[in-house]
């Protein structure tokens, strides 16, 4: 096979996944990556499934706080308010 | 530079909650409770040796919060100015018991290191090196209802939760909760590569939850 020096792997390729999808790669890495990824089945599988990743992780919810840790900030508040009024 | 590098600046929503909290309104306090506590629990965690420290370093920070909001000038986000209130009383918290915590083992040990197992490509003994040895399965081929199984979903909490502590908590903020990359590296005070490779070995893990998920699921 005649590669030019600087076309990417797969190997190599995986790892620049996350700044290709988050948009934080120059114009000459963007191409490269597009590049392998037009001729590269298993690459553009390995793309998809971390898009399908981070939609899988964004279904996640955090979990709602407890009335325990929203009273006691509530206090927080209320002391500082009275606090602030009185100097 | 990308989308996500636009400076971060206060957003209307931010201003108005400012204005709101400077008159004393409580409500607009207990928004901003409900939306970053539990973030601001897991920061302060990192930093502190318990839990029951934690939540005072918490507290502590909301007076903080409430005293430094006259002088808040919008810079940056409201959450990201938060967050590096609570991380500096938690660093603070952390060093008066002499508990220091190296940035390394925070992040993971395991960061030089490829996120994709090196044996699913080719060694460099053979032709084609560093290309695949077997391809990845097609995932636009598994139904939509299988990825938001909450098995899957349990799975990737799962993956979450045993991230190194940073790992765990860039991924929350980029993919849970859908802050930006900038807003992330000023609240976690990360650099823009720190970011992107915490970011990139948490997603390349829970990755693999899915996929190990999908193997199970597929077994006969």
């Amino acid at each position: 096979m005649t590669e030019p020096d600087d076309d990417l792997t797969c190997r190599e390729l995986v790892e620049l996944i996350t700044g290709y999808v988050d948009g934080e790669m120059g114009a000459g890495d963007r191409a490269r990556f597009e590049r392998h990824l037009a001729e590269c089945t298993g690459c553009t599988r390995m793309l998809e499934q971390f898009r399908a990743t981070i939609e899988t992780t964004g279904r996640l919810t955090e979990e709602q706080l407890g009335a325990e840790q929203r009273d006691a900030q509530r206090r927080v508040f209320r002391r500082w308010r009275e606090g602030a009024s009185s100097s | 530079m990308g989308t996500t590098d636009a400076a971060v600046t206060a957003s209307a929503d931010d201003l108005d909650l400012i204005a709101r909290l400077r008159s004393g309104d409580e409500e607009a306090f207990m928004t901003l409770v409900d939306r970053l506590q539990s973030v601001m629990l897991r920061v302060a965690r990192m930093y502190v040796s318990s839990q029951a420290i934690a939540e005072e370093v918490v507290q502590e920070a909301w007076l903080g919060v409430l005293q430094g909001i006259d002088r808040f000038e919008g810079r940056s986000s409201l959450r990201t100015w938060i967050l590096r209130i609570v991380s500096n009383v938690a660093k603070t918290r952390g060093l008066r018991e002499s508990r220091s915590v190296p940035f390394a083992s925070l992040a993971g040990a395991d960061l030089d290191e490829p996120a994709i197992d090196p044996d699913r490509f080719l060694g460099s003994g053979e032709g084609w090196a560093g290309h695949w040895s077997t391809l990845p399965t097609d995932w636009s081929a598994v139904p939509e209802e299988r990825l938001a199984a909450s098995e899957t979903l349990g799975a990737v909490r799962e993956a979450i939760d045993t991230l190194p502590p940073m790992q765990a908590e860039v991924i929350r903020l980029r993919d849970v909760l859908g802050w930006s990359s900038r807003e992330v590296r000023n609240a976690l005070d990360l650099t823009e590569t720190n970011q992107r490779v915490l970011l990139h070995r948490a997603r390349a893990k829970v990755r693999r939850a899915i996929e190990r998920e999908m193997e199970i699921e597929a077994a006969p």
